[in-house]
């Protein structure tokens, strides 16, 4: 097959998201309205099943 | 005691819109345009005047909101990226087309203080060279280090402008 009978290879394909970027709309982490906080909570349990969560005392921290 | 008055209201003309705010004194024009107005296509790089990011335009020229007070910039006229588009119709400035059609974006976080930038140059001088552009946009840090294209994009967005 010859480069010229590819759809992308060889060929200057529009970047996706140009317009956004170009006109300020795209969305970068600092321009995200809330700001969220994430804990990674490891199963003192080897090999279990989850059963349940319970997240109420997450739920009360600030938000 | 003299009693120091640490926020004021103020009138500002962003995009040719209104907005009465009150701002602190110390307040910088990008926070109100990021934080107040919710202009998030400004952005804050480094927010000490080194990257460029912050540019906007006030009264046609290009200036670092970063390092402007708020309150500096009552009554004048405060163009931002989002105010390139036309808002009726959608269409772009002859500049933003020439970014995308040029690949002058890469991760985008430097395109609206270039884009502003590469607008006051235009209005100025409508047909520069190549080492005018380069002196113009020599505030303007791009990481992704997209220069070639950058100012590809910009000579390609003055030749349009003068073509229409």
């Amino acid at each position: 097959m010859t480069i010229e009978a590819t759809k992308v290879i060889g060929k200057a394909v529009p970047i996706l998201e140009a317009r956004d970027k170009v006109t300020g709309r795209a969305e970068y982490v600092d321009d995200m309205k809330a700001e969220l906080f994430v804990k990674i909570l490891g199963s003192p349990h080897a090999h279990a099943r989850i059963k349940s969560i319970d997240i109420s005392r997450v739920g009360k921290s600030p938000q | 005691m003299a009693v120091v008055a640490t926020k004021r209201m103020i009138n500002l003309k962003v995009n040719g819109k209104e907005h009465t705010l009150e701002v602190g004194a110390n307040e910088t024009l990008v926070e109100v345009l990021r934080e107040r107005l919710r202009l998030t296509g400004t952005k804050i790089g480094c927010n000490r005047g080194e990257c460029g990011a912050c540019t906007v335009l006030i009264d046609g020229e290009p200036v670092l909101s970063c390092l402007t007070l708020a309150i500096e910039c009552e009554g004048k006229e405060i163009l931002t990226i989002e105010g390139l588009e036309d808002p009726e119709t959608g269409e772009l400035d002859p500049i933003q087309e020439a970014f995308i059609e040029n690949f002058g974006i890469q991760c985008g976080f430097c395109t609206p203080g270039m884009v502003m930038t590469a607008k006051a140059l235009l209005n100025r001088n409508p047909d520069p060279s190549e080492e005018e552009i380069k002196e113009a946009i020599q505030g303007n840090l791009c990481r992704c280090t997209g220069y070639t294209q950058i100012v590809e994009s910009i000579l390609a967005a003055s030749e349009k402008m003068r073509r229409c």
